[in-house]
């Protein structure tokens, strides 16, 4: 579904990613997993075309992404829900919600607001409330659900267990399995490896801008460096 | 306030403003024009400085495009004065959209120094080109009351009020919302925020020109210092930040109470009047960050109205 190929992308005269290649294939969950640094933001921002890439292809359904602009690649149903949440502060739950369908002219939108206030009770408790105003925990939650309100096929999550209680965290991460059952592909940059690995299909480990090694995710989390390097076990 | 309380508040201030000529005298209206001209020339930079977050400080430079291109057009070319205005107007609109696209690129500081260096640059090539009047500038034929041009002024402080509020209330005020409060996150939806940036600066940059037009013939005279003096730009964004940033009624309120403060100062000493702005805007910053019509909106926090579904 999407394809990476040799991508080299960066800021400034600073190169982030170096010849990285990966592929996620319709249906999957795949993690990405890398500490602070490695490029997994950077990688996300390229495919969604906020980053322009230095060289290398990025195809998504075997057609090419690099040079589209952003509302463009949202609009062939590739979301991310951004590090941070990034909500519209200053607008309520449900304007952020429906923000999300900004693309979309079907007459479904109401009926998906609904399917997320069921998704999320606390969110549709708080639809009036202005974003700025909820808790981490809900925050995330109203990110989440404004990249599911542009029905996404692949859905890019960055960074979503960042400063959340873990009980919270595995709510989301389980929430993740449902979004796939509905078909939705996930890309899943996190850092909480372990509870990524548990629920993702395959994972890559990013280390310095290069994909340094690939496989099933049980067997990363088997991995005895893995687990000394990233799970302090 | 209500809907209707400010409706009915809209329609006090707009009749009081168009009977104001038949109580006063002359001196009045040139002041009431001056008024009705930075309110609306406020209410034009709210538009890309206060909806879209992009605090602009080159926007004299759509006020002096469109006062020299339409004396350009008038007394070069013969052009009738009305064709000269439309013509002064799109060009200065084509001007800031093409002009947008390059520099929206730019966010805060930067985008800040970019615009004002684009209003010296704009005045500079006009001083070097003789059509456009070089450093002579040109004299325009007198023209009957200053009624005629208190009236223009208070049409277009209007036109820009209506103009505000109908963008605030609509899908691409909201657009303009989004790109203000988080631009990634607005792209990260769809929104092309390079077009709603641009169209965004054009609407300021048409508003600005028309004032500009109407304002080489209320002076009957116009030289590149006088009508791209960059000292223009301050008073739209001081008056747009004591009223209000992102308010209808922001930029006029500010234009009214630095327009009638100066002109008290003025009555002391001419000096009085910059020493009087200068601690206005120290005033604003340290005590109403907000603007006037900021402090009694919540910062953060409170309900808001029920939201209406947004499509591309």
């Amino acid at each position: 579904m999407l394809k990476i190929s040799h991508l080299k992308a960066g800021y400034g005269d600073t190169a982030i990613i170096w010849d990285l290649s990966l592929e996620v294939n319709a249906g999957e969950i795949v993690a990405l997993i890398g500490v602070n640094g490695a490029g997994k933001t950077t990688l996300l921002r390229t495919i969604m075309g906020l980053l322009a890439p230095w060289s290398g292809s990025i195809t998504y359904r075997g057609r090419e992404l690099t040079g589209l602009a952003t509302d463009r690649i949202v609009g062939l149903g590739i979301n991310m829900t951004p590090q941070g949440r990034r909500l519209f502060a200053g607008m309520s739950v449900e304007e952020n919600l429906l923000m999300g369908a900004f693309l979309r002219r079907d007459g479904e939108i109401k009926a998906d607001l609904e399917r997320i206030y069921g998704l999320f009770p606390r969110l549709g408790e708080r639809r009036r409330q202005t974003a700025g105003t909820l808790s981490g925990g809900e925050q995330q939650m109203c990110a989440l659900g404004r990249s599911l309100m542009s029905r996404p096929a692949l859905l890019l999550l960055d960074e979503m267990s960042l400063g959340l209680a873990p009980v919270v965290v595995e709510m989301l991460l389980d929430l993740v399995l449902q979004i796939r059952e509905q078909g939705t592909t996930v890309l899943l940059v996190e850092q909480d490896v372990e509870e990524a690995l548990l629920r993702a299909d395959r994972g890559y480990v990013l280390e310095g801008g290069r994909i340094s090694l690939s496989a099933p995710a049980g067997e990363l989390l088997a991995d005895r460096k893995l687990q000394e390097a990233y799970l302090g076990l | 306030m209500s809907k209707r309380v400010n409706y009915a508040l809209f329609a006090v201030v707009v009749l009081a403003a168009l009977l104001l000529p038949l109580t006063s005298n002359d001196y009045l209206i040139q002041v009431a024009t001056g008024i009705a001209m930075y309110a609306a020339l406020a209410s034009s930079w709210n538009l890309i400085g206060g909806l879209t977050g992009y605090p602009s400080f080159g926007n004299v430079a759509f006020f002096g495009l469109g006062a020299v291109l339409a004396a350009a057009l008038s007394v070069n070319l013969h052009w009738p004065y009305i064709d000269a205005a439309l013509a002064a107007v799109l060009g200065s609109g084509l001007f800031g959209l093409v002009l947008g696209l390059p520099l929206l690129r730019l966010r805060g500081h930067y985008f800040s120094i970019a615009t004002l260096a684009l209003a010296e640059a704009t005045m500079a090539v006009v001083t070097n080109v003789n059509f456009l009047g070089g450093g002579q500038g040109f004299s325009l034929p007198l023209l009957g009351s200053g009624k005629i041009f208190y009236y223009l002024m208070l049409g277009i402080a209007v036109l820009a009020a209506a103009g505000t509020y109908l963008i605030i209330n609509s899908h691409f005020g909201n657009i303009l919302l989004a790109i203000k409060s988080d631009e990634l996150a607005a792209q990260s939806v769809g929104v092309n925020t390079v077009l709603a940036k641009s169209t965004a600066f054009a609407l300021s940059a048409v508003l600005g020109a028309m004032v500009g037009v109407v304002y080489a013939l209320w002076q009957s005279y116009i030289d590149p210092p006088t009508v791209f003096d960059p000292g223009i730009t301050v008073f739209m964004l001081v008056m747009t930040l004591m009223g209000g940033a992102g308010t209808v009624a922001g930029p006029v309120l500010g234009a009214v109470i630095i327009g009638v403060l100066t002109q008290l100062a003025m009555s002391f000493s001419k000096n009085a009047s910059s020493l009087l702005l200068g601690l206005g805007i120290m005033a604003v910053v340290l005590f109403l960050p907000r603007g006037i019509l900021g402090v009694h909106r919540p910062a953060k926090g409170g309900e808001r109205r029920g939201a209406r579904p947004l499509r591309g």
